[in-house]
């Protein structure tokens, strides 16, 4: 803990080395945060460099009050949600009642692959994808997802209830998939 | 709903945790842009400082240059006497003549010593008369002895109780006034003032000996086909010592045009071409080798390397150095130097200032602006290659300008030695105009930071 400590204050003072080490340290976990929140991997990429860039710019900012990861990966999400708020601004706003979404089988949960689920949540539309992470991962209520996002509460109600049904959809076909190539 | 929870919860789980590692060229890009940031603020800073130091050098010049600019005016110094209904003090043999300060007066009109004291006029005078011991004419003491006693009444009349001084001496040109330390002290530097004045209205030359700690800092930019088989560039500035001779002219209390002639050297430092960057498909030779390689253009029989600040020609190959040639490779060169290695391209230049500067301070420590512009003369060009073999010259930057100009702007500081001699120590931002290399593909703008630190010599 105080090792880290030290690599913040270090970081702030500009310290090449420290910077290097402090990314070796988080890449991979922010990498894979970043990877939930865009449509693929060159997107993510992307947000993972200007995350980090963030990060070494506002880290004196940091007042060792609470996690330092938690600081680190907030800063990930607003990058993600700024490039979606500048990329997807025309979206037309739809409102859903509300779906029912049939219960899983336990043995799908064990059966598909980490990848795969990934996989699935970067194919959402890029507003179903943002609503479902902020609710799921970071565990926003839909008035927060709603300020975030600049859209309604019901909004955000019906994009989540939208995203979960397309992946209930998925995940069963995945799964089906899975069986038929994997007999067991 | 219990299938909602269900379908958060399977991705939750699976997902909350999840890691993987980036591709390792991801940190590459971000340290390329942390230091192209840092070298855009740095240059806008600089470019920021560049347009304060002109317009406050106009705004001076043209505050200087007003007409009917009241040169000769002096803040008058009030000389304060709070007494009270105390005595006036006896300094025994400092009383002094008011008659000597009028040589002041003369040659500064406006200067004028006031009096204010609390203490009724006439015991005032009263105190004169009784202590006085030299230089005084009774007769003339009497005759004004009703004169300041009217005064008085006046003064009592009033709640300023102010003296003027000058308007007793019309009266008594003959009458001294006891003085305590403090007034004899101003009136000393009063004196002092008046003397300078005229001494500093007159022009005179100064000529000075410098060396010059220089930190220069590359700002370059290149386009995309020669930056595709370019070294990679060092980043990071270079010190480098230059020096030379000042001459000055200083044409009024403020002003002076400064010129000279200084020797100066700049570097400018590159690496090996990042491997990940080079569209080779295949790279033969050791294993060791293969991260570390340049790219080379053969050319009507020479060999080029697209350098930092420009194309070098190499007319030599220091020891140590291997090469493989016919790559297969679309987009970049055919040939590549196939060792680790540092190339350094330096340049030397004569450089002819003409700077203005504008005094602010002007005691034993003196304070000035500076800013002008430099013609540079190039003298020298060499490339130089370090290796495991150590450093060896390989020969020499092409299409090098012979002649740039750069602006200078900064302060100078100065310190009297005594009245002929002066230290001087004049840090100084240089940026060039134009680039130093007339290849079209190259911008090669270096900007630096230097100390002139030398003598002057008054004559």
């Amino acid at each position: 803990m105080e090792d880290l400590r030290q690599l913040i204050t270090d970081c702030a003072a500009g310290k090449t080395g420290a910077q290097a080490r402090l990314y070796q340290l988080f890449a991979p976990k922010m990498y894979g945060v970043c990877l939930r929140y865009s449509k693929d991997q060159t997107e993510a990429e992307d947000n993972l460099q200007d995350g980090f860039i963030k990060v070494f710019e506002k880290i004196g900012t940091f007042r060792h009050e609470g996690s330092f990861e938690g600081w680190v990966r907030r800063i990930m999400v607003n990058v993600s949600l700024e490039k979606y708020r500048k990329q997807h601004l025309l979206h037309p706003v739809d409102d859903m009642t509300k779906f029912d979404v049939p219960d899983f089988k336990d043995e799908i949960l064990a059966e598909i692959a980490t990848q795969d689920l990934l996989k699935l949540i970067q194919e959402l539309p890029p507003r179903y994808r943002m609503v479902f992470n902020l609710y799921v991962f970071e565990g926003m209520n839909h008035k927060e997802i709603a300020g975030e996002m600049k859209i309604t509460e019901g909004t955000s109600k019906s994009n989540l209830a939208r995203a979960r049904m397309i992946l209930q959809k998925k995940v069963v076909k995945c799964f089906e998939e899975t069986e038929n190539n994997y007999p067991a | 709903m219990k299938s909602d929870h269900q379908l958060d919860e399977l991705f939750r789980s699976r997902l909350e945790n999840f890691e993987q590692s980036p591709p390792p060229y991801v940190w590459d890009r971000i340290q390329e842009l942390q230091a192209a940031g840092r070298k855009r603020r740095l240059v806008l800073i600089l470019r920021a400082s560049g347009v304060a130091a002109a317009i406050l050098l106009a705004f001076l010049l043209g505050w200087q240059l007003q007409p009917d600019q009241p040169e000769n005016v002096i803040e008058p110094f009030v000389v304060q006497q709070e007494q009270g209904d105390q005595p006036v003090p006896k300094l025994a043999g400092k009383s002094i003549e008011v008659t000597e300060t009028s040589p002041v007066q003369e040659s500064a009109p406006a200067y004028e010593t006031v009096l204010h004291t609390k203490q009724p006029l006439a015991q005032v005078v009263g105190k004169t008369e009784t202590e006085q011991s030299q230089g005084a004419l009774p007769a003339e003491k009497e005759e004004a002895l009703p004169l300041l006693n009217a005064r008085s009444a006046n003064l009592k009349s009033t709640t300023t109780r102010n003296l003027r001084l000058d308007k007793l001496k019309e009266k008594r040109q003959g009458l001294a006034v006891e003085l305590s330390g403090a007034e004899l002290a101003l009136v000393e530097f009063n004196k002092q003032q008046a003397g300078n004045k005229s001494a500093d209205r007159d022009g005179f030359w100064m000529v000075g000996a410098m060396i010059t700690p220089v930190y220069a800092v590359n700002q370059s930019s290149y386009d995309a086909a020669y930056a595709s088989n370019m070294t990679r560039s060092g980043g990071s500035g270079s010190l480098q010592l230059g020096g030379g001779l000042s001459l000055e002219y200083k044409a009024g209390k403020r002003w002076s045009v400064q010129s000279g002639l200084y020797y100066s050297k700049l570097e400018e430092a590159s690496g090996n071409t990042p491997s990940r960057n080079m569209q080779y498909d295949f790279v033969s030779g050791d294993a060791e080798y293969n991260y570390f390689n340049t790219s080379v253009m053969v050319e009507k029989g020479a060999m080029l390397i697209n350098a930092s600040a420009g194309v070098v020609e190499l007319d030599n190959l220091p020891e140590g150095t291997r090469l493989s040639t016919s790559l297969e490779s679309v987009q970049a060169n055919r040939e590549v130097i196939l060792s680790h290695s540092q190339f350094e391209q330096q340049f030397e230049y004569i450089e002819i200032p003409l700077m203005a500067s504008y005094q602010l301070l002007d005691k034993t420590f003196r304070f000035r602006l500076l800013g002008g512009v430099n013609a540079g003369f190039l003298i020298g060009n060499n490339a130089y290659m370090q290796n495991s073999e150590g450093l060896s010259r390989i020969g020499k930057t092409k299409d090098m300008n012979r002649i740039s100009y750069s602006t200078s702007f900064g302060f100078g500081l100065g310190y009297r030695l005594t009245d002929r001699l002066e230290l001087r120590v004049d840090p100084q931002l240089k940026y060039y105009l134009g680039s130093l290399n007339d290849n079209p593909s190259v911008t090669y703008k270096p900007y630096s930071f230097g100390v002139f630190t030398g003598i002057n010599y008054r004559f």
